[in-house]
């Protein structure tokens, strides 16, 4: 191998609670070159980007700089070594000027007095040199498109003798022109020198302006291949070609007639034209990657989400839904995707958590706390959630109990359809399982539902059927007999066939 | 608070009582040490001043307590909602002219004291109502509200005080059972029994500790936010319209700067009494114990003689020092 690493890591490998996050993991990086990174979610590159850019430490490995081995701690080790990171969110201040936001924390002062004009003069040579003529150094940050705020962290990053620039999914909030935009200015700072690592999962993209394409899968790199070599199929097999690792359901029966039927659904600028059916006992996968409206789906046609256009009927009924507690009256449920964040109430007991939509429907004015022990006894029992007390604060139960108190919270309830939206992230591999038969159960007991999941696996093996979403549309339908990995993940980029 | 009635059943719910999030040790621990604190005021307030004890005088502390208490505990339902109210002392006011103002134009004293209350409730309710629809945080809509509803007090009185008022009202205030125990502090209890059966056993007392707990969780449970938000609010109108009543009946007479500051002691007596800021937690019988610390701080320090400017800067300090403690308290109990 030609010496002419600009970084190389090595055996890197790290543990979170419960998970290998990274296991022996080898990288490295030459000058002036683009290596993208591909991955599903939850592959590890983003682990392996943070250790490199100092917000994780690695458990063990080395990380080597022009030969030379360094220690990266913390955020400000990375930024000595001329590693930058432009993340998905971009972590600048928006009330501020581009210039501000170039200098940021690192204005120079002349007896405590900024020299604007002289800030402002670097930034507008920042600029230029990017081919953003057109960005003034004096407006407000906030005031600017997505893209162009991403010049300005890129501009930032380029004042800072950045010799190592990581972009984490740069374009997903990029329009076409931005992007062809964006890729323009990521060649010429190729030929300043700078070296990218590129994380996307657009395939179509990653072989425009990628080098050299290093898959990762379960924490572990599967391959590197140079990109002109590389085709989406092979590098899809990459991504996705592990053992299904889940039980398969023990109960299909017939599915029955609709329960839900969606019809011409649209969100203004977020979803287009979604007709769908559930029927009674089928289990229906969505799946798509991140940003293609699975989630804006799911809260939309549970009325948590404003602005749903279309029919939606449930039992053959048309339903008005405005509110989730018009979604809950027509029978839907949604298990939200952030659990901490929509799913429980933290401070308070397992069981008013498990009987906050119960009671909200059912009791009238006063709770009662006979129906109330009652539920929660059995949906502990039943759902095996492990808490020592009904009255134990939620916030001290493992995530997986947690996601069961959700459950359980619908599963009280006569109700017809459950949306699921990642019910089993960051759950541990036991109670996994436990949820898969629970999924397996309510499909039996005649749930219409929907499954949104990340995972593929997870959506082979519970899904009757699987539906793919692209950009806010659903770009495939398979049967349980035709979804492959191969294919959904095709669909799933906007590929055809 | 919120003591739900054990009962031992065959599954191993154990033994120990069911309530709004805790069993008896934490609620005994958030709630108890504000009752410890309490205990080891009056300690020390019987040491430096004999008179203390006297009966006489630690009715007459209730009695003072009577108006912050009435108020805090309308706080208590908004801040475990996750929410402040400034407006309560425009509130106290505003209802309080107007009563006054019905009265003076010959308007029955229950009548003119029923309108009142219905307006401390409407008050509210538009506060709730704003909050919600215009999505503003609690603070700035109340801090608003409070110089609106100021500014009405004014205009309707011109600035004037209120007095002369007819007589028929005043056993409301002045009166005493037995000969002995002041009206206020019964009316009082009477109210905390009311909010604590609200808070412990209704449906809308789960969706106050829901909301001020996670929102968006209450909200995706099919609870309408809107809804509950209007008539929290309006609970805290209404018992500052309470306090209106009461305090103007004990004087028989009124002024646009009444209840000026009130919100200050009412989210005191609130937090000392263990109800956390950042919601979803606490109940009205800390409130209740929070109010009367304040009560008993400031008869120590009348008491003692003390300059009553530093009156103002102990209140401060205790304040600070209840929420350090339950700061504390909470870190312990999230590592427990």
């Amino acid at each position: 191998m030609p010496n002419d690493h600009l970084l190389a890591m090595r055996s890197i490998t790290k543990h979170f609670p419960g998970v290998r996050a990274l296991d022996q993991v080898d990288f490295d990086l030459r000058q002036g070159e683009v290596h993208v990174l591909v991955g599903e979610n939850g592959a590890g590159k983003s682990t392996l980007i943070k250790i490199l850019s100092g917000a994780y430490r690695m458990d063990a490995g080395t990380i080597l700089i022009d030969d030379k081995p360094v220690s990266i701690g913390k955020p400000s080790d990375a930024a000595d070594l001329g590693i930058f990171t432009i993340y998905q969110e971009i972590m600048l201040v928006p009330p501020l000027t581009v210039a501000e936001n170039i200098f940021l924390g690192e204005l120079q002062t002349r007896a405590g007095a900024v020299n604007w004009k002289e800030v402002h003069r670097q930034s507008r040579e920042l600029l230029d040199k990017l081919g953003a003529a057109q960005i003034s150094v004096n407006a407000r940050l906030k005031d600017l498109g997505v893209a162009q705020q991403q010049l300005v962290a890129i501009a930032r990053a380029l004042r800072r003798q950045t010799r190592i620039l990581i972009m984490d999914e740069p374009t997903s909030s990029l329009t076409p022109s931005e992007i062809g935009q964006l890729f323009d200015t990521i060649r010429s700072l190729k030929t300043h020198g700078v070296a990218v690592i590129y994380i996307s999962h657009r395939l179509e993209e990653i072989k425009q302006i990628g080098d050299r394409i290093t898959v990762m899968r379960d924490g572990r790199v599967i391959g590197t291949v140079p990109a002109r070599e590389a085709t989406t199929p092979t590098i899809i097999r990459m991504m996705v070609g592990r053992d299904v690792l889940v039980e398969p359901r023990a109960c299909r029966t017939q599915p029955g007639e609709p329960v839900l039927r969606v019809e011409h659904f649209s969100v203004p600028g977020q979803l287009h034209d979604i007709s769908l059916q559930v029927h009674r006992g089928e289990v229906v996968g969505v799946a798509g990657l991140i940003g293609a409206g699975r989630t804006e789906l799911a809260r939309a046609l549970y009325g948590a989400d404003q602005g749903g256009r279309g029919v939606i009927y449930v039992d053959g009924r048309p339903v008005r839904i405005r509110s989730p507690y018009d979604a809950i009256a027509a029978g839907l449920a949604l298990v939200p995707e952030d659990r901490k964040v929509q799913g429980i109430v933290g401070v308070l007991s397992v069981q008013v958590n498990l009987m906050l939509a119960y009671g909200n429907r059912h009791y009238r004015g006063l709770i009662d706390f006979e129906t109330d022990r009652r539920i929660t006894r059995e949906q502990i029992e039943k759902l095996s959630i492990r808490t020592p007390t009904a009255a134990k604060r939620l916030l001290e139960l493992s995530g997986g109990n947690q996601q069961k108190v959700v459950l359980a919270r619908w599963l009280c309830m006569t109700l017809k359809v459950l949306i699921l939206d990642e019910v089993t992230r960051g759950i541990d591999v036991g109670a996994k399982a436990e949820i898969y038969k629970f999924i397996d159960e309510l499909a039996c007991a005649g749930y219409g539902i929907l499954m949104i999941s990340s995972e593929l696996p997870e959506i082979l093996t519970l899904s009757d059927r699987v539906l793919v979403m692209h950009q806010g549309r659903l770009s495939g339908e398979f049967s349980r007999q035709d979804a492959t990995q191969e294919r959904i993940m095709l669909k799933a980029i906007g590929g055809d066939n | 608070m919120a003591i739900q009635e054990a009962k031992p059943t065959a599954s191993q719910q154990s033994g120990r009582t069911i309530l709004l999030g805790r069993n008896v040790g934490q609620t005994l621990l958030r709630q108890g040490s504000a009752f410890l604190g309490l205990m080891v005021l009056v300690a020390i307030a019987t040491v430096l001043s004999p008179s203390f004890r006297n009966p006489i005088n630690l009715l007459n502390v209730l009695l003072q307590v009577s108006m912050n208490a009435f108020v805090a505990m309308g706080m208590t339902f908004v801040i475990i909602s996750g929410g402040i109210d400034l407006s309560v002392g425009s509130i106290v006011a505003l209802t309080a002219e107007i009563m006054a103002l019905l009265a003076l134009a010959g308007m029955s004293w229950w009548l003119a004291a029923a309108i009142a209350l219905a307006m401390g409730f409407a008050l509210g309710a538009l506060n709730g109502l704003v909050i919600h629809r215009l999505k503003v945080i609690p603070f700035i809509v109340t801090l608003a509200t409070m110089q609106v509803y100021r500014g009405v007090a004014l205009l309707v009185t011109n600035g004037n005080y209120l007095y002369n008022l007819p007589p028929g009202i005043e056993p409301l205030g002045q009166g005493h059972v037995f000969g002995v125990i002041p009206v206020p502090p019964l009316i009082v209890l009477g109210i905390a029994f009311v909010a604590w059966f609200i808070l412990a056993r209704t449906k809308l007392g789960r969706n106050v500790y829901a909301i001020g707990g996670n929102e968006e969780a209450a909200r995706l449970a099919g609870i309408n936010i809107g809804l509950n938000k209007i008539i929290i609010y309006a609970i805290s109108g209404l018992f500052c319209a309470i306090a209106g009543v009461v305090q103007t009946s004990r004087l028989m007479s009124t002024y646009t700067g009444l209840g000026t500051g009130w919100e200050l002691d009412a989210i005191a007596a609130t937090v000392m009494g263990g109800t956390a800021f950042s919601g979803g937690e606490g109940g009205v019988i800390g409130t209740l114990i929070g109010a009367v610390i304040l009560g008993v701080i400031r008869n120590i320090l009348t008491l003692i003689n003390a300059n009553p400017f530093i009156q103002i800067i102990v209140i401060g300090l205790v304040v600070l020092f209840a929420v350090v403690i339950d700061k504390i308290r909470q870190r312990v109990s999230v590592q427990a």
